[in-house]
């Protein structure tokens, strides 16, 4: 595992990148590959960090994914020069929610900057998160974090765009993060009662901090508004080197009547990034 | 790596289930010399009963035959004594293995958790004919569950009455060489049962701190409960000493949920385990065929 690359880090505009870039790609010369593409699929920036954008759109493209999320709007008329949207924009930070109300002005106004955007472009979904505990009662981020989403929701419905509040395991990469459970944000969900604010289920951050993945995702089907992956342990590819079967989980997915995009959000550690994903494109595409 | 060997890899990956399950179909009950399973899966009674009849002996004979090493019966303790050491010795005749029986699973009472001399008495008394059946089989590990919680006691006072009352159990136990396995379940199946975590199980071994009281790892219950599967296997892996299998949702067969058992069992292997691992779930379809269906999923997560 690429242990010193992480998500916050790249969010708070770490430099460091992975070693291997599009130049050791064998797989750039191959021709396009033809997804059923009944699941919509997505990946996240951040894992490529390396690879200049404007390139990897282009494989992105061909491998068949709809999308490259994460993305920042000022980079946004490179993917769509290679015919990609952003299936989720990024808005204010991890760590420093919508659990406390002193950060609400912040994250509010980022919110509503990165709904305008999106919807703009016709783009259907914006991040958000609870932000950590920090010593704060679970009962009270939630309904600090329904004070907030309910002064923006009425805004996501008039823009058509969906905020998402990402569950992250608290366990390991995410330390103290508050919403690490998926009844808590269900919870959040219920309480917000809006059709345009729901959950992204990590499904690698949910296996590590809760597992029943399948039986989840059915109960929490309409919660659910967008999917991340990536293999446990470790983090990296979605292959028979860890222990979901990714395959099953993306036929409960689609069983399930989801309509969304599920974003590939795994630290390639294989030689060659784009074949690990164009791999996971394919596992993915049942 | 080029596209067409990876798409041959996604491809078998995807499929799994229909194009590699029909292969080894064919040749699954003709062959009276499988090739041996790489790690001890352990079947139980009753399910190869199409496939090799009712007669539990003609079972275990069948299993050997498609290459299983192991054989586990929840209900031995159950069994008359002349039953036991029938089983005992067809499996010894063979060179296979005997996996944990259940010893003691109430999930209707609270039992360890309480610190009181009827139900350490009652334990006991248990943990003796244990050593009983132990003796006629020469079974290793015999499984136990630690009951219910109790709402009115703290609930490290609980476990500190786990830990005691397993000490003694594992002290009878382990005269007559039998090593106790205690079984975290997962509480939407079984609400109310104290013991659903391995980490919380490993503690108690730790806290225990005999040779003959470890962990039975049911990975079907672990993933409900926590997930996180390899991490947990490899941070009490001193304390495990045996294995129940079973997918998630549904608790049948590996392959028809979202665990890759094929990738855990590597695992297991890579590790070095030589124990058993039970097969305790049910079929995914019935007959023959869901029989057969059974022996090439084994066949397929067992191809690492």
């Amino acid at each position: 595992m690429t242990a010193d690359i992480t998500r916050r880090g790249f969010l708070a505009g770490s430099t460091a990148g992975l070693a291997a870039g599009l130049a050791g790609s064998a797989w750039a010369d191959e021709p396009a590959l033809k997804l059923k593409g009944r699941i919509r699929q997505s990946v996240c920036r951040w894992c490529y960090s390396s690879i200049p954008l404007d390139s990897f759109a282009a494989s992105c493209a061909r491998i068949g994914l709809q999308s490259i999320e994460l993305v920042e709007p000022a980079d946004w008329p490179i993917l769509k020069k290679h015919g990609l949207i952003c299936a989720m924009t990024p808005s204010h930070s991890i760590t420093k929610g919508l659990n406390r109300i002193e950060n609400h002005p912040e994250c509010l106004a980022k919110i509503r900057a990165a709904i305008e955007a999106a919807s703009a472009e016709n783009f259907p979904n914006v991040i958000c998160f609870s932000g950590n505990r920090a010593g704060l009662d679970d009962a009270e981020g939630l309904k600090n974090c329904e004070i907030a989403i309910k002064q923006i929701a009425g805004f996501a419905e008039e823009k058509k765009v969906t905020l998402c509040m990402e569950l992250l395991n608290s366990k390991r990469n995410h330390k103290d993060y508050m919403c690490d459970r998926t009844g808590w944000g269900a919870e959040l969900v219920k309480r917000v009662g809006s059709p345009r604010f729901k959950l992204l289920y990590d499904i690698y951050h949910m296996q590590v901090q809760e597992g029943d993945v399948i039986a989840t995702i059915r109960e929490y089907a309409d919660c659910i508004g967008h999917y991340h992956t990536a293999g446990v342990p470790g983090r990296n590819e979605i292959d028979d080197t860890q222990e979901l079967n990714y395959p099953a989980i993306m036929k409960a997915i689609l069983d399930s009547g989801f309509g969304g995009y599920v974003g590939q959000e795994f630290i390639p550690r294989q030689k060659d990034p784009l074949a690990s994903l164009a791999k996971a494109a394919e596992l993915c595409d049942i | 790596m080029n596209r067409r060997s990876f798409i041959a890899v996604g491809t078998a990956a995807t499929v799994l289930g229909s194009t590699a399950l029909t292969t080894d179909t064919h040749a699954a009950d003709t062959s009276a010399s499988s090739q041996r399973f790489k790690l001890k899966y352990a079947p139980g009674p009753g399910m190869f009963k199409n496939l090799a009849g009712d007669n539990v002996l003609d079972q275990i004979k069948f299993i050997h035959d498609q290459g299983f090493g192991a054989f586990f019966d929840n209900g031995l303790m159950g069994r008359p004594a002349d039953m036991q050491e029938r089983i005992a010795q067809t499996l010894s005749g063979l060179g296979m293995e005997l996996g944990p029986f259940v010893l003691y699973a109430d999930f209707g009472v609270k039992s360890f958790v309480l610190s009181s001399a009827d139900t350490r008495k009652m334990l006991t008394d248990k943990a003796r004919q244990g050593v009983e059946t132990a003796k006629r089989t020469g079974a290793k590990w015999a499984l136990m569950v630690p009951g219910r919680y109790d709402e009115s006691l703290e609930w490290d006072y609980q476990t500190a009455n786990v830990i005691d009352n397993l000490k003694y159990c594992a002290d009878i136990c382990g005269q007559g060489g039998l090593t106790i396995v205690i079984e975290p379940l997962n509480p939407h199946d079984h609400p109310g049962l104290f013991l659903t975590k391995i980490p919380q199980a490993y503690q108690i071994c730790k806290a225990v701190g005999s040779p003959f009281c470890k962990i039975v790892n049911d990975l079907y219950h672990q993933q409900i409960t926590e997930g996180n599967l390899i991490p947990n296997i490899n941070r009490a892996w001193s304390e495990i000493a045996a294995f129940h299998i079973g997918d998630n949702p549904g608790r049948k067969e590996p392959g028809t949920g979202e665990i890759n058992y094929k990738n855990i069992f590597r695992h297991i292997h890579q590790k070095g385990y030589t124990g058993v691992l039970c097969m305790e779930h049910g079929l995914s379809s019935g007959g023959r065929e869901g029989e057969q269906a059974l022996l090439a999923a084994y066949r397929e997560c067992d191809s690492f």
